[in-house]
């Protein structure tokens, strides 16, 4: 029988796709009997879902989904610089 | 071929320079790295406005610009720092105790992520997590999960094996899972096994 041990590494190779069949068997037998692996196994899988959906919405327009935002002196000292190099040339 | 005035690129600025600069916090950690690099972006796109063929939109190619150059960066960092964790990259050993039991048993989360994802205020807490954790951790796992890199090229980045990077991604998912146990999730007690 695995250990919690062993499985959290088979976990994580399960996760990459890079568990063989024969690993895979003993970390399904260890999860049916262990509620803490088991439960890190679902919640590793949310969290993986959650930075999935979080990539989609990074670059999907204008809005972030978080509150970062760049504050309005640094948007000016950005803008400055911008100024500075093009001047009001077109480019 | 489009012709642009300082005054657009100046425009694309209030367009998406938050957009911008969320990804740089992910990825960088730091709000003035972040804030430099967007800086960086906007004035390589400038110098490079040639190249714009205006086929794709602004904030693409922008974007394109931004990840290049955080590329470069966590390059230079992972050859700079190389690998000098308290914890070994090799092993998982001061997580268990004698029977390979988890020392600490992960708190329990009272809800479901896929249910938060219409809350800003989520996205906040995930990204605060991110930036507690050991910095090479939140790397990993935001090049794994976030940018959808595969083993070998991770490994390749921080010159790692893999059972390296499973551990330091079992680290990482741990840590994440536990700081939103603590912070959003938040699940009063510690089940026994």
């Amino acid at each position: 029988m695995l250990s919690c041990k062993k499985s959290a590494m088979r976990l994580a190779k399960e996760m990459d796709g890079a568990l063989p069949w024969h690993e895979a068997i003993l970390l399904r037998l260890h999860l049916k009997i262990c509620k803490v692996c088991t439960r890190l196994k679902a919640d590793f899988a949310a969290l993986a879902e959650a930075a999935k959906y979080y990539a989609a919405q990074e670059e999907d327009g204008v809005m972030p989904l978080t509150s970062v935002r760049l504050g309005p002196e640094t948007v000016e000292a950005i803008k400055k610089r911008i100024r500075e190099v093009g001047g009001d040339n077109l480019l | 071929m489009p012709e642009f005035s300082s005054q657009d690129v100046e425009g694309w600025v209030d367009e998406c320079g938050d957009a911008l600069f969320q990804y740089a916090l992910t990825r960088l950690r730091n709000r003035a790295a972040a804030e430099d690099a967007v800086q960086e972006t906007y004035l390589a796109a400038m110098r490079g406005i040639g190249q714009f063929s205006g086929r794709s939109a602004i904030s693409t190619w922008l974007f394109g610009i931004l990840k290049h150059k955080i590329v470069d960066q966590i390059r230079r960092e992972a050859r700079e720092e190389g690998a000098n964790p308290w914890w070994s990259e090799s092993d998982l050993d001061d997580l268990f105790d004698k029977k390979d039991h988890y020392k600490v048993l992960p708190r329990e989360w009272s809800g479901d992520p896929r249910a938060e994802y219409q809350r800003g205020e989520f996205w906040d807490c995930f990204q605060a997590c991110l930036g507690k954790m050991p910095k090479r951790l939140a790397r990993v796992f935001v090049l794994r999960h976030i940018d959808g890199l595969n083993t070998d090229e991770i490994c390749k980045v921080f010159k790692i094996t893999s059972t390296n990077l499973w551990v330091m991604l079992h680290r990482g998912r741990l840590a994440l899972r536990e700081c939103l146990a603590v912070n959003w999730f938040k699940g009063d007690d510690r089940e026994d096994s």
